[in-house]
This record gives structure tokens, C-alpha cells and sequence, in this order.
């Protein structure tokens, strides 16, 4: 059980990371491959800020806040004048994943490093009969929420019916007096933010090190193409499958555990290349 | 021989009925008209016709081959071709290039990888007389998106005829030309050659009328009225669907 | 003879200087190593490697419109080819050399395959997905010593003599100068100028009678069997082979050459090869912080520059070499009568 648990709260994480990842390519058929890298930075810089006795949640907040605002600055400057030539957008966000992460190697030489948990959550938690990490747990809670909020935002308000107008036909939204490259910018800041947070509660529980940034964005974007690009439905039924696979392909195919995870991905994709949830043909 | 027959022929899309029960006849060297008011399935039934699209009822003959499963490549090699509505002709490539593309298509270099298509002087001289019999000679080294519309479109129909086909579709070969334009098209296409079969979508009656032996209407994915033109033009109910005197509005 | 080599190279009044061109730059390229020191003999080897696999991405990539972010997985399967070959069963070259091209070409074929369903991003990523498998077999499979790898290849059994660093840079060249001809009578051919059309316009190309879906696994295959056999070199080069041979990110990273060289045009990747290898090899000897400088690029030729370098050197030099948007007149240059 918990294995299931541990899978859970592990998709949940990748769910964080990826929902951004999906809105943002659906919204704005943009794929940003500096996710992983706000991912990393985001735990990077929240261990600084605690070191300067910041309160936990305070420096969580502000980091948060700090990555989102950069990356949404690097939408407006970098990324949006390329916004329908996606082999520019590959080169320009490998080129600032690339940067980040240099500058992040600079600063800590390779070392792993692991944020501290939030106060409150350390230790663990008698679940089933074993013992399970609060964090985890908490994970499982507060991406359950976020899930949820999301849900709601897309379904049932203004701002929500405005972004899935601008996914479904951009032009028409724009010719309704949509301000759709705002929305470019705070759905872009959304995600970016999410996968600073992931960042941060992923950081404590599993441990950062150098080449974190490419694996986490290597899950990303399984996922999103597992669930179908621009469903955020779909990143999230893929998050948990991940995560569940993941798990259990460590648990009964140890030395295969990444082949276990990656070959049937290949063979779905094959198969239904839109994914879960994604339009066919795009 | 019949060179186009179209049999029961029905399709639909997300639960509309593009297409219901067509059955269309056509014989060598006739010049058959597709008419319809918009949405009334003409460009899905060039489709059907084409390859591009595979029925969910019915079956396409091809100078009396069955063609329903075949896809479009090969209905190319047994002597089909089309025009296209929208001129997105290869962009980067010039005049002369594309030409030389159709022109290899149904030879004996289109599966050749191993030497280049230059080297073909068959190919090169088919393609230097095309497009001198086209007008297009001075235009061969230009990039096709910078020919003017009308040239664009006598392009269409020069590569079309590059495999000497023996079923040729037209897809609204006026559409978007000048009244001088639309004139000289409708000069060369009269001009076709019997040994071409011809079918054409056309919006502007005046034309088809002109051109066409035979025509068939088209409403909401069903074949309303077909037969000789003279005939057709005098049926009430064409005339109260969609005749009227001239084209209909787009 | 003089029919072939004519069919390789542009026609009309540029072929005097192209041919000239060509003459000057294979020469100095031959002349090479024997000016170098061993290092730079060794960035120069690196560089032709890596050109070699970039314009072999690009037979799919840019000419072929068919993005591939798991091409590595062609490249490490050549690699692996030399250190399994090897260490296990003793391979001789002969026998390394066929199953890398076949291996490649093979899987080259199956991938190819994928691309009659999946197009676009769809098939970026699906092609990630399955590079990645096969990391993960490379990674965990006993037999390749996982993360270690595989180590103390050595160049002895290369029958034609090729141990030296000069005489490998040479033999890497031959085998470049031979890639280079086969992957430009493949983009010139019927076949190759169908794909070409059809990265534009598949249904057109197809209605013109080309079997298009036979000519994208083709150019997969052939695609394929070009990267194993720049990974074969690669192994033979540094002596070791592991995991990251098949990792997306070295996969990324040869589809940036391609891009920030021109995808567009036929040599754009060889020059992003060159210039991404550089920055690589030779910026790290000025400060620790060469992949921030490597990022700082990526973003500013994007910038000024977003097809490629190639654009740059069109607008400099119009000549057959480097962009091939340039028309060749037609053969028979008479005018009609």
C-alpha cells in the first residue's frame, strides 16, 4: 500500500510540474523546455533564502513568486516573439536551461543538496501499518487541491472559459477583444510558479542534484504527450500513471525500472500518438 | 468505357452527412461540371475521388478499376489527377522544380534515391515543354509564391496534366481570378484535349455552362439533379435550389 | 563516371566556382592534421563526427519535415556496436562496421514506420519516448555495464590502419566526404525532392503519385544507418562508450546544430556541428562557465538569426554550398524552339 501511496504522491508532484508544461503548449502551442530548470532553480533558491532564517513558509512563497515573475519576464523578452516558430523556441529555451543550470553548478559545484521540509511536515505518519513521509502525504493533499482548483477555474469562471476559448481558436478569441497575450503571460507564470513549488517540496523529499533539471523535464513531457498536449485532464491521469508505473517498476522490475517506464510509453504513443485526452491531428 | 463511376458513395463527419448515396457516371472524354451551393459536399466528393478521403459506403471506379481501397498515389499512377482549391504549392520550390516533381511522378525515375533528378534529361525536357506550352517558361527559376494568383493557378493545371492523366479533377479552376483571367481559363480548359476526361467544381454557372457536357448538382451531400447541361439548366427544382439566373453568392 | 560525379554537382555557370570551392575545402580539410596538434586533431575529428550526424538528422529533420528528438538512440547503437563488438565477442572491423550500418538501418526502418501515423510535435516526442527506451536498455542491461559504461576501446583493429589520431582524422574524413555524397544524391534524387514537397505538402505529393509513406521510412533508414556509423566513430574516437551516447539530451543537442545552422539548408547542420563543437571544446579553456556561454549563443543566434547561421552566409556568398534554396538552371539550358 504504501507503494501505491509513494506512486500517488509522486504523480501528484509530476502533476504540478506538468500541468504548466501542457496549459502552456496547448494555450500557446509554445514548448518550453526550461520547465525543468524552474524546477531546480526554484528548490536552489528557496535553500538560500532559508539559510537566511527567512520562516518557511515566507521563503517558499517568495520563491515561488520569484520564479514565476522570471519566467514570466522571459516570456515577454525572449519567448514571445517566437511564439508560432517552435524550432527557434527550442534552441532559445535549451539555451536558458542550459544558462540555468550552469549558473546553479557554479554556485554549488555539483553537490547534492536537499531543501528542508516544511515545519510541520517532517517525519512521518502511520499509514496501513507502515510509515509514510507527512511531506508525501501532503503532497497528495495539496495537489489534490490544486487539481481541483484548477478544474474549477477552467470550468466554471470567466477567466477559465477565456483560456480554453484561446486554446480551442486563438484568432477568434483575439476577435472577441480577448487579451490574449496576457493570458499568455499569467497561464505561462501559473505554470512556471507550480513547478517552482514542485520544486521545492520535490527537492526535500527525493534530494536535488545535478541533472535533475532534465530528468524532471524528460518526465514533463512524457507526461503531456501521454495525456495529450494541452489536456490538462490528461496531464493529470498521466502524472499519476507515472508515478504509479515508476513506482512499481522499481518495485518488481528493479534493474529495468526505467525501460519498465519508458517502453510502454513508446508503444501507447505509437499506437494512439495523441495521447489520452489529446486532438487528433494538430 | 466509363472513365469515372461513383457508386452509393457516403460519408459523414462527427455525424453530419457530408455525402449520402452519390452515384455519379461519366464517360471518356466528357466534360462534367460539380455544382451545388456551399457545403453541399463537392470539395469532400473530390476528396472521395482523389483518395484523400475513404468513404464509410460505396465505391469509386477508376476507368473500371475499383479504386475505393487503393490510396492516392496509386490512383495517380492509374491515371488520375487534381487541382487543388488552395494554392499551397511548395513554397520554397521554384516554378521549374515543381513541374519537374510532377513530371517524375509517374515515370520510371519516381523511386529512384540513388542519383539525382537532374540528371534525368527525359524528365528535364518534359518539363522545359510544359512549361512552355503553359506560358510559364520565363517564370521557371522564380519561387512559386511569387508568381501572381493567375499564374499560380495556370501552374495548378500544368502540373496536373505533367502525368498525362486520363481523369483530370478541376477544383474550382476559376475561383479568384480576374473576369480577363477567368476568361482565358475557361479558354484553356475548352482547349483540354478529348483524350482527357474532365470534371470540374464550379461556382460560376456562366462557365460551366460553357464548358461542361454534363452536369451534376449537388445539395447537402446529395446528388439533387444530373444529365445533359440543357437538361439540367431547365429543371424547376435546380432552378428554385440554386440556379437563379448566375452564381450563386459564396 | 563523369555522368555520376556531373549528377552530383550544381549545374549552369555556378559549377565552375562550386567545383572550385569544394576542391579547396576537402583539400584543406585532408591538410588538417598534419598542421594540428594532437588535441586539435582531436576537436577537428570530433567536429567531423558530429557534422556527419547532424546532416544525417537533418535528411529527416529539415529536409524531411519529420522532427526526431531520439536519434541518439541511432548513434548509440552504432557505438555500442564497437564496444560490445569488442569486448564480448571479439569482433573484427568488417564485422562491427555491418552490424552498426544494419543495426541502424533497421531500427531506422521501425521508427520510419511510426512516422505514416505520427506527425509534428507528436512525433518529437514519440521519438523521444522511444530513444529513451532504448537508454534505458543501454543503461540496464548487464551486458553494457550500465552508467561505467563500456572503456578501453581501442583503434587496433581498424584494418586500415587508422590508429594514429592523423590517420583516424583522415579515415573520419573519408567517411564523411563518402556520407556527405550519399546524403546529397538522396536529397537530389526523385525520391529526396518528393520528400522535400511533402514536408510542405503531403497530399499533394501524394496525388501526384509519389508513395510517400515508403520514402519517409526509407529516409529513416538511411537516416539512421548515417548515425550509427558517426557513433561507431565517436567510440572509436574517445575510446569509451556509455549510456549517454543514447541520452535525449545529446539528442537535443544535435537537433540545436541542426537548427542554429539551418535547418533549411542542406550543409546548415554541419556548420552548427562545427560551431556548437568550438564553443565546446575551446571556450572551456577560458573559464569553467563554457555551457552558459553555449546557452548565451543558442538565445542570441536565435535572435538575429532565427533559420540559422546558413542565412547569414547566403546573404554573404550566394553559392551552391551553402543554401540550397539556390535553383539550378534546368539541364538542357536550350531555349525552346
Amino acid at each position: 500500500m504504501q507503494h501505491f501511496l509513494s506512486g500517488i504522491s509522486f504523480g501528484f508532484l509530476l502533476f504540478l510540474i506538468s500541468s504548466g508544461l501542457t496549459l502552456t503548449f496547448g494555450l500557446m502551442r509554445l514548448l518550453n523546455l526550461t520547465h525543468g530548470a524552474m524546477y531546480m532553480v526554484a528548490a536552489y533558491i528557496a535553500i538560500e533564502l532559508l539559510d537566511l532564517e527567512f520562516n518557511y513558509w515566507l521563503a517558499m512563497a517568495a520563491t515561488v513568486v520569484l520564479v514565476a515573475l522570471g519566467g514570466m519576464i522571459f516570456e515577454r523578452l525572449l519567448l514571445h516573439r517566437f511564439l508560432n516558430q517552435i524550432l527557434p523556441q527550442i534552441v532559445v529555451t535549451v539555451g536558458a536551461a542550459l544558462i540555468i543550470g550552469d549558473i546553479v553548478l557554479a554556485i554549488y559545484k555539483g553537490n547534492p543538496i536537499t531543501p528542508p521540509k516544511p515545519p510541520g511536515l517532517e517525519g512521518a505518519v502511520e499509514v496501513f501499518g507502515a510509515f509514510f513521509p507527512k511531506i508525501r502525504l501532503a503532497l497528495i493533499v495539496v495537489g489534490g487541491v490544486v487539481a481541483i482548483v484548477m478544474w474549477f477555474v477552467m470550468a466554471k469562471t470567466r477567466v477559465g472559459a477565456m483560456v480554453r476559448a484561446s486554446v480551442d481558436d486563438e484568432q477568434i478569441a483575439r476577435s472577441v477583444g480577448i487579451p490574449v497575450p496576457r493570458l499568455f503571460i499569467v497561464v505561462f507564470g501559473v505554470g512556471v510558479g507550480l513547478a517552482a513549488f514542485a520544486g521545492i517540496w520535490g527537492g526535500a523529499f527525493s534530494g536535488l542534484g545535478p541533472g535533475i533539471d532534465n530528468r524532471m523535464l524528460l518526465l514533463a513531457l512524457v507526461i503531456v504527450v501521454v495525456g495529450g498536449l494541452g489536456s490538462l485532464k490528461g496531464a493529470f491521469v498521466g502524472s499519476l500513471l507515472v508515478g504509479l508505473i515508476n513506482q512499481y517498476g522499481i518495485v518488481f522490475f528493479p534493474q529495468f525500472a526505467q525501460f519498465a517506464l519508458f517502453a510502454p510509453v513508446a508503444l501507447f504513443l505509437a499506437f494512439r500518438p495523441q495521447g489520452l485526452y489529446g486532438k487528433v491531428g494538430e | 468505357m466509363t472513365a469515372l463511376h461513383v457508386e452509393g458513395v457516403s460519408i459523414s463527419f462527427g455525424g453530419v452527412e457530408a455525402l449520402s448515396d452519390v452515384t455519379m457516371d461519366i464517360a471518356e472524354g466528357m466534360r462534367r461540371a460539380v455544382v451545388g451551393p456551399n457545403g453541399a459536399g463537392k470539395s469532400t466528393l473530390f476528396n472521395v475521388i482523389g483518395g484523400q478521403l475513404k468513404p464509410d459506403d460505396g465505391r469509386v471506379h477508376l476507368l473500371g478499376e475499383d479504386v475505393t481501397r487503393r490510396p492516392a498515389f496509386q490512383r495517380a499512377q492509374r491515371g488520375l489527377a487534381r487541382t487543388w482549391q488552395i494554392t499551397n504549392l511548395f513554397d520554397p520550390l521554384t516554378v521549374f522544380e515543381t513541374v519537374q516533381l510532377a513530371v517524375a511522378a509517374t515515370g520510371r525515375t519516381r523511386r529512384v534515391f540513388w542519383k539525382a533528378l537532374d540528371s534525368f534529361a527525359d524528365v528535364s525536357s518534359a518539363t522545359n515543354g510544359l512549361l512552355t506550352e503553359w506560358s510559364l517558361w520565363e517564370h521557371r527559376n522564380r519561387p512559386v509564391q511569387d508568381l501572381a494568383y493567375g499564374q499560380q493557378r495556370l501552374l495548378e493545371i500544368a502540373v496536373s496534366l505533367a502525368g498525362n492523366p486520363q481523369v483530370l479533377l478541376l477544383d474550382e479552376p476559376t475561383a479568384g481570378l480576374t473576369p480577363g483571367e477567368a476568361e482565358r481559363m475557361t479558354t484553356i480548359v475548352g482547349d483540354l484535349p478529348r483524350t482527357v476526361t474532365v470534371v470540374m467544381i464550379e461556382h460560376d454557372m456562366a462557365v460551366a455552362f460553357a464548358l461542361a457536357d454534363e452536369m451534376t448538382v449537388l445539395a447537402q451531400g446529395r446528388v439533387l439533379a444530373q444529365g445533359p447541361s440543357e437538361e439540367v439548366r431547365r429543371r424547376e427544382d435546380v432552378i428554385a435550389t440554386y440556379l437563379g439566373g448566375h452564381d450563386a453568392p459564396d | 563516371m563523369t555522368g555520376f560525379l556531373s549528377s552530383l554537382l550544381p549545374t549552369g555557370r555556378r559549377r565552375a566556382s562550386t567545383v572550385l570551392t569544394l576542391a579547396v575545402l576537402v583539400a584543406v580539410l585532408f591538410l588538417l592534421p598534419h598542421v594540428l596538434s594532437s588535441f586539435h586533431t582531436f576537436v577537428a575529428t570530433r567536429i567531423l563526427i558530429f557534422a556527419i550526424f547532424a546532416m544525417a538528422l537533418n535528411v529527416v529533420f529539415g529536409q524531411g519535415g519529420m522532427p526526431s528528438l531520439g536519434h541518439a538512440a541511432f548513434f548509440g547503437l552504432g557505438g555500442y556496436s564497437v564496444a560490445l563488438g569488442l569486448s564480448e565477442w571479439s569482433w573484427s572491423f568488417a564485422t562491427i562496421a555491418v552490424v552498426a550500418v544494419l543495426s541502424g538501418l533497421v531500427f531506422g526502418a521501425l521508427v520510419g514506420l511510426l512516422t505514416i501515423r505520427t506527425e509534428g510535435i507528436y512525433l518529437l516526442l514519440l521519438t523521444l519516448a522511444v530513444g529513451q527506451s532504448l537508454w534505458a536498455l543501454a543503461f540496464e542491461l548487464d551486458i553494457t555495464r550500465g552508467d561505467n559504461g563500456i572503456a578501453g576501446i581501442s583503434r587496433e583493429s581498424i584494418t586500415l590502419g587508422a590508429q594514429s589520431p592523423t590517420a583516424f582524422y583522415t579515415f573520419v574524413l573519408v567517411v564523411a566526404v563518402a556520407a556527405v555524397i550519399v546524403m546529397w544524391l538522396f536529397v537530389r534524387s526523385p525520391v529526396g525532392r518528393a520528400l522535400v514537397g511533402a514536408r510542405e505538402s503531403k497530399s499533394r505529393v501524394e496525388a501526384f503519385g509519389y508513395r510517400v509513406w515508403a520514402f519517409r521510412v526509407g529516409a529513416f533508414a538511411l537516416s539512421g544507418a548515417i548515425s550509427a556509423t558517426a557513433g561507431v566513430l565517436l567510440v572509436y574516437l574517445q575510446g569509451i562508450a556509455s549510456p549517454e551516447l543514447l541520452n535525449w539530451t545529446l539528442g537535443a543537442e544535435v537537433l540545436v546544430m541542426a537548427i542554429l545552422g539551418g535547418a533549411g539548408s542542406f550543409f546548415g547542420p554541419a556548420l552548427g556541428a562545427v560551431v556548437v563543437t568550438m564553443l565546446e571544446q575551446f571556450v572551456s579553456s577560458y573559464t569553467e562557465r563554457w555551457t552558459t556561454v553555449l546557452g548565451a549563443v543558442f538565445i542570441a543566434t536565435m535572435l538575429f538569426l532565427p533559420n540559422g547561421l546558413t542565412a547569414l552566409t547566403a546573404r554573404l556568398r550566394r553559392s551552391g554550398l551553402t543554401d540550397d534554396e539556390i535553383d539550378p538552371l534546368p539541364r538542357t539550358v536550350r531555349e525552346p524552339a
